[in-house]
């Protein structure tokens, strides 16, 4: 009898790299789509419309209304087959239940922290543009923001790599 | 044993990776999955079609504007299978890993001075 594995049988090293092949796949896909920068380049031109609306918009309920149907409509677009396709994405996005838990409560705290983080950032420099009189101060906001989604977005796709890797990783032991 | 739950249709890598790849996305293009797992147009048809087979894969084909479009998931067949070919792979990693542990525990007492 040889030592030798059968045809269907993997050896250790073989299991190892087919492992790490397929969590390699796993985590490309669960981290998420990259944004194709013709959708980069319309979504921050709608976020300086959305500020910029409370600069010229006397009801500033009206513009929230407004800007929170139209994202509503581009999630659900985003998520299926063909709008997905139109918008310019690859994939319909990452699988949900597919994700580890950790990610998923890691995710969530992190935009609970720059939700909050971004609301006491944002309070005081508006405080600020308004005390010194300076025109346009939403619009200047939204711009500032507009032009830090560019690279923001790519980081944010390379630290979730990251991020699933050392889940994974820790859960396994390894 | 170890080798339980081995899927030879995953023995092979490159079907394995459109598997892994599939099973983290909900729907994703043809284009999508042959960039990524770096394969041509007729070699990706080739193993969707062994893999659709064996309804491991769902395939999708439509329009968006006049454009063709193909559109590929895993179904439940395939997760069950890929799962238990994961699961095999990490016992046969662990069962070695244990093995190499009780060879080195083995060695360690047969190198300790007696008495």
């Amino acid at each position: 009898m040889s030592d030798r594995p059968a045809r269907h049988e993997q050896s250790p090293q073989d299991a190892a790299s087919a492992l790490e092949n397929v969590h390699r796949q796993q985590d490309e896909a669960l981290a998420g789509r990259e944004e194709p920068l013709a959708m980069k380049i319309a979504l921050s031109g709608v976020l300086v419309a959305f500020c910029a609306s409370f600069d010229f918009v006397d009801d500033p309920s009206i513009v929230t209304t407004v800007f929170g149907v139209a994202f509503m409509i581009f999630v659900l677009v985003s998520k299926s087959r063909r709008g997905s396709a139109l918008l310019g994405y690859d994939t319909t996005g990452p699988r949900f239940r597919s994700m580890p838990t950790e990610y998923r409560l890691i995710l969530m705290a992190l935009v609970f922290t720059l939700l909050t983080l971004g609301h006491f950032a944002v309070t005081p420099v508006m405080s600020f543009l308004r005390g010194h009189h300076v025109p346009y101060a939403h619009t200047l906001v939204g711009v500032t923001a507009a032009v830090l989604m560019f690279p923001v977005d790519r980081l944010d796709r390379r630290m979730r790599i990251r991020l699933l890797g050392r889940i994974r990783a820790r859960n396994e032991g390894v | 044993m170890a080798q339980d739950g081995i899927d030879p249709l995953f023995v092979d890598p490159t079907r394995l990776s459109i598997m892994s790849l599939l099973a983290a996305s909900r729907w994703a293009e043809f284009a999508f999955v042959r960039d990524t797992v770096g394969l041509s147009d007729s070699a990706l048809s080739k193993q969707i079609s062994k893999l659709q087979d064996r309804a491991y894969i769902e395939v999708e084909r439509g329009y968006v504007g006049k454009r063709p479009r193909t559109w590929v998931r895993i179904g439940d067949a395939g997760r069950l299978a890929l799962e238990g070919h994961v699961a095999a792979l990490q016992n046969i990693v662990a069962d070695s890993r244990h093995a190499a542990e009780a060879h080195g525990a083995d060695a360690e007492g047969a190198e300790a001075p007696s008495g």
